[in-house]
């Protein structure tokens, strides 16, 4: 088979999309029942493995590209997809009796959340814009219809309805871009992209302001996507009305997915060298633009999520908070290795965590009824210890208190900005004063469970082992990654180091070169 | 795998992992477990990490190889770089024999002892859990690592001295253990700084290397740094001023006072000063500051000993009369020496643990868990007859601990005093008398236990007596081979004066001092250990070694005919009413020294602290730092939050004018 070296690399979102075509059979020749249930899991997450494994040639290989560059595989990728593929499966494992006792089907939850995360898998290896344009509205129509998918629910189909409309209005502003770029370059590569841009700005002919617009529109969009203020407004609407699991899931792959790209376009299109006005090192008008986004999300996510008193909404300002936290990282990063990788670590713990707290909300949610007010959560640490103390290592975690991995992810992010000096240090300023006031709400929800009487209300994961487990792998990720970061870091630096490799390898892994694979 | 598993960098991993290992499956599955498997978990893992280790010691260490084990970049913050890797030279080896050993014999004898308790697999993930924090503390390569181990084995430690915390007095002492050791880590963590900033690293072989090439050490600062290690080393093994929370631990399960107040935990601080000897020999001030507090804390310890009734509290008081025994030999730069009495030490202080154990656990069965006449020495008598292999077996033990010739303390102990006798000098003599002191209330005290508890007519309860009965095999057996050890010990290092060339255990340990001696040789410094024995030597060693014997011996008699029969007791009761009255109420309430810190410290500081509570907490902080700019914060994110109006149109419009501002900037800044 010697056309297909080097096309193993769509495995990964090859093994998704079977998984999703075999639940669609077996939902399409059995009853929905009870019975269901397992074969319909078990297809599902040995898709996830399976799309895991099938990474395995490319942890330690040289970057692939293929399909005349439009696409690239490399540890950045892989690193990423890792992330993502556990938050996948996170959140599989909460849901499994989840979903169906608040009225949605599972096969319907399972084969939507599989194509949305086939499109993210997508996204991290895109390396042209038409790629990136067609990931992107992969993932995001696959996660509108998750977040409507509870039919029952006005809230769900409110959010749904809100996220598609904004959505659609990023879409465009993102193609818009794209184009811009299109007709002042004639290039979608984003590397050759790139190269044309550097040229470009080195000698200004008049349309290097259609490509700065360009660039801008697409920053523009990705800040929609990974919420970041003022595009953030659909957050909390969307995170409320979906299903918990799917608000956990948007919470945690699309943010991971929609940076990486990011990550990828920033580094190759907005070049080090395109003088003072490029993306990096100096303080040009994107890292002006990042600044600000950063500093008004970091600000305003906190500020709002204080007085939120239903939890979802406070985790979605939360979760805008740490986009703020996240985009710090890339506005200081000054094309460094260390920055980014700062970035993928603050990313691996945002994930553990972040899944781990929407599953805890899935835990404590009882019989139909999700967890709403931050009440509902009273005494749960009496009710069940070992799940108090889970929740507050959570809580410790977003809060970025020492020996959790959100603590080592602040430090490094938060180092690189101050190393970075000048107008990001007062960035990291912003950051340890904001991140003190969303202490305050983190720590409120622990108080509410130690110091709260507790009620008779029953807890739905008593009898649920797939969200125990979801609990367990979170919990114990959170806490390796507090204790045990130089690993995690070491790999993410090892992954970013390969962004810049100058000409990624023609050659397939087996030695042979193929003639497919083309720059 | 076969081949991982000959591998000794491998190995040396999987010592500290079974306890880790068993403490994990204990801690989480322990309450849903058979009593019988849990302790199976427990003392399987510990005592297959015995059997590693001792795989280990025999084929590398003792032929004087170090085993390192694999290592991995733990922690890079700044100039520090924290590596994790574990070293096994000879005297981490020889320690980790110690711990797994003596660790593994308690495990299966609190498997008996413990038998009857309700959180019997609580109590062994704690005690797991200590082993792994005390394998840390001394196979760690570095002084990081090692305070990573020190900071757990006090965790532990409070966790099981106050282990039956219903009990007030019992959560009490864990408290007061873990808040004077707290004092001591401070002291740790300083002296650690010190070194960092003078050498760059904390890692035992960068820091013997850093030690190389300095030229001119700058003795102030070592000086400085070793007596901040120092206040460390008192905390944990429990010196003046800090040796207040050892007697109050015995609060704790017998088992627990037997392997971590006594044959291990509190030896940490000996360990560390003879770890890091080669930076000590350059602080001779801080030396002698060592082998002066070793010295008072031997002779008041041992004198308080005297008096004491609980049979646990005479045990702790002569563990701290002990240490400071190893403190002196630390003092007078005699570090092998000071090794040798812990390695001694270790095995006759745990057989008396265990056996007074083995006592109580007999009594108690009659008169209740937790009642105070199962450990008062005037409330027993005659058990001999009852428990005669705890009567043998602690009787060995006595006569190690009072040093009666040809048991082992008598070796490691007389090394210490004739190691204070050749020093010659001001030091030396009151460093010598204050020994020999404590050594004669070593000899006392022993044997008093001895004759109070098993010669004698019985004078407690007579239904306790009746009861009282030999405990079963599982407590047994561990009596029975720690005996032994108690007893050969002493014959791994002969001391010269006999002739026979017999040093194994010196030998062993003489690569680690090393350096030091180099250093002292060359500055011809009366620090440094003798190498050739000269005849006249040879002749104060018998001198010293008769006087000891003479002592330990004589000594041991009177003590044992005063309290072994009716009679004496009577005389020694009615000198006690009479003229001895004002001396043995001194000694009783251990020379008040617990309510001299009470009104000297523990008050002032409360006041002070309730001073502050009101005018900084309360008033302050509360009111106008956390609830003030709380409120303000809180109804400024209510009245902002409207924002968020819940109408796409108004978000439309914010997503189009945010863009529209961020594209003009874009433009303006190009």
């Amino acid at each position: 088979m010697q056309w297909a070296t080097g096309y193993d690399i769509f495995l990964p979102v090859v093994w998704l999309l079977v998984a999703a075509g075999v639940i669609l059979l077996i939902d399409l020749f059995t009853e929905e029942s009870e019975r269901q249930t397992m074969p319909v899991f078990f297809t599902a997450l040995g898709g996830v493995l399976l799309s895991f494994v099938s990474l395995n040639p490319y942890w330690d290989a040289r970057p692939v590209v293929l399909m005349r560059g439009a696409m690239i595989v490399d540890q950045f990728a892989v690193y990423l997809i890792t992330a993502i593929l556990t938050g996948t499966a996170i959140s599989m494992f909460a849901s499994i009796s989840y979903v169906r006792r608040i009225g949605i089907s599972l096969t319907d939850f399972l084969c939507t959340l599989l194509l949305a995360a086939s499109g993210m898998v997508l996204l991290t290896v895109s390396n042209d814009l038409i790629m990136v344009f067609l990931s992107v509205e992969l993932l995001s129509f696959a996660v509108y219809v998750l977040t409507g998918l509870n039919g029952r629910s006005s809230k769900g189909a409110e959010g749904a309805m809100k996220y598609f409309v904004m959505g659609g209005l990023a879409s465009a502003v993102m193609v818009l871009g794209m184009a811009a770029l299109y007709g002042v370059t004639g290039e979608v590569a984003l590397r050759p992209l790139g190269d044309k841009l550097a040229q470009l700005y080195s000698q200004p002919d008049g349309s290097q302001y259609l490509a700065t617009l360009g660039m801008g529109a697409i920053l523009i969009a990705f800040a929609f996507k990974v919420g970041a203020v003022p595009f953030h407004s659909w957050v909390p609407d969307a995170y409320e009305g979906a299903p918990t699991t799917v608000t956990g899931f948007m919470a945690v792959a699309v943010k991971a997915a929609a940076f990486g790209a990011l990550i990828r376009v920033a580094v190759a299109v907005f070049p080090e060298h395109a003088g003072p006005t490029g993306f990096a090192g100096d303080f040009g008008w994107a890292t002006y633009a990042l600044w600000f986004l950063s500093a008004l999300s970091m600000i305003l996510g906190n500020w709002f999520a204080i007085s939120q008193r239903n939890v979802k909404r406070m985790l979605a300002y939360s979760s805008i908070a740490h986009s703020g936290y996240l985009l710090m990282g890339l506005a200081s990063s000054g094309g460094r290795t260390e920055a980014y990788a700062a970035i993928l670590f603050y990313l691996l713990t945002y994930t553990l965590m972040t899944s781990g707290a929407f599953a805890m909300l899935v835990y404590a949610s009882s019989g139909g009824k999700d967890v709403e007010d931050i009440e509902d959560l009273r005494g749960l640490a009496w009710k069940k210890p070992a799940v108090g103390i889970c929740l507050a290592i959570f809580m410790f975690s977003m809060a970025g208190i020492p020996l959790t991995g959100g603590f080592m992810g602040k430090y490094f992010v938060f180092s690189q900005a101050v190393y970075a000096g000048g107008p990001y240090l007062s960035l990291a300023i912003i950051g340890i004063c904001t991140s003190i006031i969303g202490a305050y709400y983190y720590l409120r929800v622990v108080a509410v469970t130690y110091f709260r009487e507790a009620d008779d209300r029953p807890v739905h994961g008593r009898e649920d082992w797939g969200i125990k487990f979801a609990l367990s792998v979170t919990v114990f990720g959170t806490v390796a990654l507090g204790v045990f970061p130089q690993i995690f870091y070491d790999g993410a630096k090892a992954s970013v180091e390969q962004l810049r490799v100058e000409a990624p390898a023609v050659e397939g892994r087996n030695g042979q070169t193929s003639q497919l694979v083309d720059r | 795998m076969r081949e991982l598993l000959q591998k000794p960098e491998f190995l040396l991993l999987l010592v500290p992992l079974m306890p880790l290992i068993g403490f994990l499956i204990n801690g989480f599955f322990g309450r849903r477990m058979a009593l019988a498997s849990s302790g199976a978990v427990a003392c399987g893992s510990i005592v297959l990490s015995f059997v590693i280790a001792t795989s280990l010691f025999v084929s590398l260490i003792s032929q004087g190889q170090t085993v390192q084990s694999y290592s991995f970049n733990w922690m890079h913050v700044g100039a520090l770089d924290i590596h994790f890797r574990l070293l096994a030279d000879p005297l981490s080896g020889l320690l980790m024999m110690v711990v797994t050993g003596v660790g593994s014999l308690i495990h299966i004898y609190s498997v008996g002892y413990m038998g009857h308790d309700k959180a019997y697999w609580r109590f062994f993930a704690y005690l797991n859990l200590f082993c792994f924090a005390m394998l840390m503390l001394v196979l760690g390569d570095s002084l990081v690592l090692m305070f990573l181990g020190w900071e757990g084995v006090g965790l532990c430690s409070y966790l099981l001295i106050g282990f039956w915390y219903t009990h007030k007095p019992n959560s009490d002492a864990g408290k007061k253990a873990f808040v004077v050791n707290r004092v001591g880590d401070f002291g740790f963590m300083l002296g650690m700084f010190l070194l960092f900033w003078y050498f760059g690293s904390l890692n035992y072989g960068e820091l013997a290397a850093g030690m190389r090439e300095v030229v001119q050490p700058d003795s102030t600062l070592l000086n400085a740094a070793c007596l901040c290690l120092f206040v460390g080393a008192c905390g944990k093994s429990a010196q003046i001023p800090l040796y207040v929370w050892l007697p109050d631990a015995m609060a704790g399960p017998t088992p627990v006072s037997a392997l971590i107040h006594a044959a291990t935990m509190v030896t940490a601080g000996i360990y560390m000063i003879a770890r890091l000897n080669f930076i000590w020999v350059h602080a001779e001030t801080a030396l002698t500051v060592v082998a002066l507090v070793g010295a008072l804390t031997a002779f008041f310890a041992g004198t308080i000993g005297l008096v004491q009734r609980d049979i646990k509290k005479v045990l702790a008081y002569s563990t701290v009369s002990q240490l400071g025994f190893m403190f002196i030999a630390l003092g007078l730069g005699n570090f092998p020496v000071a090794i040798f009495h812990l390695f001694t030490h270790a095995f006759f202080k745990a057989l008396l643990f265990l056996g007074s154990g083995s006592v109580i656990h007999s009594l108690e069965h009659t008169l209740g868990h937790g009642n105070p006449d199962s450990q008062d020495l005037f409330k027993m008598g005659g058990l001999k007859h009852k428990m005669p292999l705890t009567f043998a077996t602690m009787f060995v033990g006595a006569c190690g601990l009072a040093g009666i010739p040809l048991f082992s303390g008598f070796f490691s102990k007389d090394a210490i005093l004739y190691a204070a006798f050749e020093r010659q000098d001001a030091l030396g003599l009151v460093v010598y008398a204050l020994g020999l002191a404590a050594a004669v209330c070593t000899a006392f005290y022993s044997f008093r236990l001895i004759g109070l508890a098993f010669f004698g007519k019985w004078r407690g309860l007579e239904a306790a007596y009746a009861h009282a009965d030999e405990s079963p095999r599982s407590m047994g057996l561990p009596l029975f081979l720690l005996a032994i050890a108690a007893f050969g010990a002493g014959y791994l290092w002969l001391p010269a004066a006999f002739g026979v060339h017999f040093t194994p255990f010196a030998d062993l340990l003489a690569p680690v001092w090393q350096q030091g001696q180099a250093f002292l040789r060359a500055a011809q410094s009366p620090l440094a250990m003798p190498v050739e024995h000269s005849h006249e030597a040879i002749v104060r060693e018998w001198v010293n070694m008769l006087v000891s014997s003479v002592v330990a011996v004589g000594v041991s008699i009177f003590a044992f005919t005063i309290y072994s029969k009716p009679a004496g007791l009577e005389r020694a009761r009615k000198l006690v009413e009479g003229a001895m009255g004002a001396p043995y109420r001194l000694l009783l309430n251990k020379y008040y020294v617990d309510e001299i810190y009470d009104i000297a410290i523990v008050r002032p500081i409360q006041l002070l602290s309730d001073v502050f509570f009101v005018i900084f907490d309360v008033i302050f902080i509360d009111l106008m730092l956390v609830n003030g700019s709380g409120l303000l914060v809180d109804l400024s994110s209510k009245v902002a939050r409207r924002v968020q109006t819940g109408v796409v149109r108004h978000y439309l419009f914010a997503f189009v004018v945010g863009a529209a501002l961020l594209l003009v900037m874009f433009l303006a800044a190009l």
